[in-house]
């Protein structure tokens, strides 16, 4: 029971995202997103602040970004052959979200402030089906505010921090396999805020020529800590309730891990913009998860599950041309590397390596206001795993997502 | 406006199309029944295969019996969509006739016992007469012809279904037998072959070495291999004649929960009692070994007429009346003999369960039939088997193989019992017969 529940709640962190490699979500901007959510060596704008603080300091004018995607997504399950049972999560439509604003507090130096979500997901495969005593569902909201200065040491070279406050929150619940005279299974609930997290964001934005940038930047690891979470029991046969106490509360961390980017911009004519970034993600921080209890659930208080996440790259590229000078079109494609091995698949976080495909187009309505919308395809590798090193739910996942988003841009 | 209209329609029909049609989709490989001809199938086995549980057969069991689950996914690869059995009337249960009557299916209730501690613990609820055993009222011919408490031999009796063969001493006819025989003179063999199967599944043995271990080896001797392969053979000369099939082993029975529950050694004493013990088995006789310390200590048996400390390599059955413990059985007064395995009997047991599972193994080969080794699966089960985060393992009520029986599964256990016998089918018969959902199957039910 135990390792049953740690492999639930480890799960359940870890699957903020069923849409990224592990379970980041990269949607920071709504015109990056459209290039392939590139960006470390561009000046992207406001967003900036996420993509590379260093090239915040390079923007001209004051600007506030507000914007939002609609991320659909779909994860298909079939059993482990011979077995053909099969399910599909019902998951609710999520909206991450981004606002940015930047000031110019003299031409060299630049504050603003970021908010988004890098976290924020939800996965649902019900109370029916063969993996319910793995999961039923998982929630995970996660809120990243990144207060942010850049300065502009030359016209070539721009440097940028940010501290990141994380604020989080999850609810994970699932099956338990006891079952009361009415046949009805017994179902348990973890339902907790993370405490604040801190991190930090930095940058360095050099532009050695007109046609021609490249960008670094370090997002740190943010260590997400939850300390008495509840813990609900429901549907507990009194013959099982010493087992189940309520009033039980759980704690546990989980690391949102570092990640390492370098990006090139590349503008062979005005209209013209090309960009590819690398990106190495810290996954293996991520080695096991440990759930403590403040009364033993099954006879255990603790568990431990090993998740043995291993670092990962994510390879992206993009492209936007001026069709106008009002009128951008984009278009993009990433490929990001899962860092779950083989064996440690989990129902929370079916991952696999994602192919990413992105158009997205943008449009300025007046000097002061532009609009972006994007439009983001994903589709993640079909992969069968036993899952028998993570406590998962061994089977064949495929996972598809439609994301749709809009973006608003207010420059003064 | 109106063909504006229509295309925005044809437009949001077409994008759900589109979107629906991206729905992810995992394709498995197609059902296939290979080499195999499941058009007809009959299963010929004993209790496990009757779809016994909770000590009866009922008709909960028996809808969710391993044959049943077998029939349903057979029906994915052209097996009949009709499967029959001689379901027991709703409400009624039949244990194993004894002294009281015919005891009810096993519930579980809390027991209190001397030193007013409460437990739970499986009891029969009540008894009935013979008059359970009443025909069926769904017509056969059935497709499952399991008889709890068979034996070999017993497949090719004529006369086990006789009800004039009740009365005789020993009696010649099995009740649940007797139910659902075509005629007094049939024999469960006969009854099968008169259907013509395509396909059968044989699983036969337990209770020719069962017997014995359930009177802590005071019963009926194991029946003498020689016998059983005789037996075993007369039936696979007919039953595989003109039909394919899987037999399947026995497993250990010393590893099922009803001889492993009870520990041997689950004699709780303080200093002072253990030397209050020590002190009187050492007045009866100043030359005893029986002797006992502070803490956990092996209980006192009277095996082969001999008092003495069980070993931890010998077992205690189930139904050892565990309330008397506190009142001085297995301390001052010693468990019985039929509640005991010794050593000797567990070799006996061994032996002969391993001389069976040779011949049924080597019968696999002779008549070309896929081979199930449940023996080697309750084996791996010992050590606990995690599916899908849920651990199956050969203890009571928390493993969720075993009924309140200790010796018949759940449907959850028949559930997994089919899929063995499908992964043997599908690699005999170059078959792909899908597996079942076992989660779809109930575990034990608590109060």
């Amino acid at each position: 029971m135990k390792s049953r529940i740690l492999a639930l709640l480890g799960g359940t962190l870890l699957s903020a995202s069923a849409m990224a490699g592990g379970y980041q979500v990269n949607l920071a901007s709504q015109r990056q997103i459209g290039m392939g959510h590139t960006g470390t060596g561009l000046v992207t704008g406001t967003s900036s602040i996420f993509f590379n603080p260093g090239a915040m300091s390079h923007l001209r004018e004051n600007g506030v970004t507000i914007g939002a995607s609609a991320l659909v997504s779909k994860i298909a399950y079939r059993a482990l052959e011979p077995g053909n049972a099969e399910a599909e999560v019902d998951n609710p439509v999520k909206t991450p979200f981004q606002v940015y604003a930047v000031y110019g507090i003299n031409d060299k130096l630049k504050a603003g402030i970021g908010v988004y979500t890098p976290f924020g997901s939800t996965v649902r495969w019900g109370d029916e089906w063969p993996g319910r005593f793995g999961l039923n569902e998982l929630s995970l909201q996660a809120i990243f505010v990144q207060p942010t200065l850049s300065y502009q040491i030359t016209d070539k070279l721009g440097v940028g921090a940010g501290l990141v406050l994380a604020f989080g929150s999850v609810n994970l619940q699932k099956t338990l396999p006891v079952q009361g005279q009415d046949g009805q299974e017994g179902q348990i609930e973890l339902d907790g805020d993370a405490n604040t997290a801190v991190g930090f964001n930095a940058g360095i934005f050099f532009k050695p020529s007109e046609k021609l940038s490249l960008g670094l930047n370090y997002r740190s690891e943010v260590k997400m800590e939850l300390e008495n979470g509840d813990v609900t029991f429901s549907n507990i046969p009194a013959a099982a309730s010493g087992n189940f106490q309520p009033g039980t509360q759980f704690s546990a961390s989980l690391p949102m891990p570092a990640t390492l980017s370098f990006g090139v911009g590349f503008t062979p004519t005005e209209k013209l913009t090309l960009a590819a970034d690398l990106s190495h993600v810290a996954w293996s921080a991520y080695e096991r998860l440990q759930f403590d209890f403040t009364k033993p659930v099954a006879g255990n208080t603790s568990s431990v599950n090993e998740r043995n996440y291993e670092d990962a790259f994510i390879y992206r590229i993009g492209a936007e041309y001026m069709v106008t000078d009002a009128l951008a079109l984009r278009g993009g494609a990433y490929l990001d590397k899962t860092p779950v091995q083989d064996g440690y698949l989990t129902p929370e976080t079916p991952d696999a390596d994602s192919r990413g495909l992105s158009v997205g187009l943008g449009y300025t309505i007046s000097d002061n206001i532009s609009l972006d919308a994007s439009f983001l395809y994903i589709n993640k590798k079909e992969r069968t795993d036993l899952a028998n090193k993570s406590n998962g739910i061994g089977g064949t996942f495929k996972s598809i997502a439609y994301i749709p988003g809009l973006g608003l841009n207010f420059s003064f | 406006m109106k063909n504006s209209f229509y295309k925005t329609g044809a437009l949001a029909l077409f994008a759900s199309v589109l979107l629906t049609s991206c729905d992810p989709e995992v394709d498995g490989t197609a059902p296939s029944k290979g080499e195999a001809d499941f058009a007809t199938y009959v299963a010929l086995g004993n209790s496990l295969t009757a779809g016994f549980q909770d000590g009866a057969l009922y008709s909960e069991g028996q809808v969710n019996s391993y044959p049943v689950i077998l029939a349903q996914q057979f029906q994915a690869v052209g097996g009949s969509s009709t499967f029959t059995q001689p379901l027991m009337a709703e409400g009624v249960s039949a244990g194993t006739p004894g002294a009281n009557g015919v005891p009810q299916a096993l519930v579980l209730a809390p027991s209190t016992n001397c030193a007013g501690e409460v437990s739970l613990s499986p009891k029969v609820p009540g008894y009935g007469d013979m008059s359970v055993f009443a025909r069926p009222a769904n017509q056969g011919p059935y497709n499952n012809l399991g008889v709890p408490g068979a034996k070999a031999m017993h497949l090719l009796a004529p006369g086990y279904g006789n009800p004039s063969g009740l009365a005789t001493q020993p009696a010649t006819a099995n009740p649940f037998f007797v139910r659902f025989a075509t005629s007094p003179n049939t024999s469960v063999l006969a009854d099968a072959m008169a259907q013509d199967p395509t396909f059968f599944t044989l699983w036969i043995g337990n209770n020719d070495v069962l017997g014995y271990a359930l009177s802590g080896g005071t019963g009926e001797e194991p029946t003498a291999p020689a016998m059983f392969g005789g037996a075993i053979n007369m039936i696979l000369t007919q039953l595989a004649k003109d039909a394919q099939g899987a037999i399947a082993n026995i497993p250990d029975v010393s590893k099922i929960p009803y001889f492993t529950t009870v520990p041997y050694n689950a004699l709780d004493l303080d200093a002072e009692k253990a030397a209050q013990l020590s002190g009187y088995y050492k007045q009866m006789d100043p030359a005893t070994e029986i002797s006992f310390k502070a803490g956990k200590n092996p209980f006192v048996i009277k095996e082969d007429g001999v008092v003495r400390q069980i070993k931890p390599t010998e077992l205690i059955l189930m139904t050892v009346p565990a309330a008397q413990i506190c009142e001085g059985l297995g301390s001052l007064i010693p468990i019985e003999d039929q509640y005991v395995l010794s050593e000797a009997e567990l070799k006996k047991i061994a032996d002969a369960t391993q001389a069976y599972n040779t011949i049924l193994k080597d019968a696999a080969n002779t008549y070309s039939l896929a081979h199930v080794d449940f023996n080697a699966y309750l084996n791996r089960l010992a050590s606990g088997i995690k599916i899908d985060e849920v651990t199956y393992a050969p203890t009571m009520v928390t493993g969720n193989v075993f009924s309140l029986d200790g010796i018949h599964f759940t449907p959850r256990g028949a559930a997994i019992v089919a899929n063995e016998f499908i992964s043997a089918i599908n690699a005999k018969y170059n078959a792909n017969v899908p597996a079942v959902d076992i989660t779809e199957y109930r575990t034990v039910l608590l109060p």
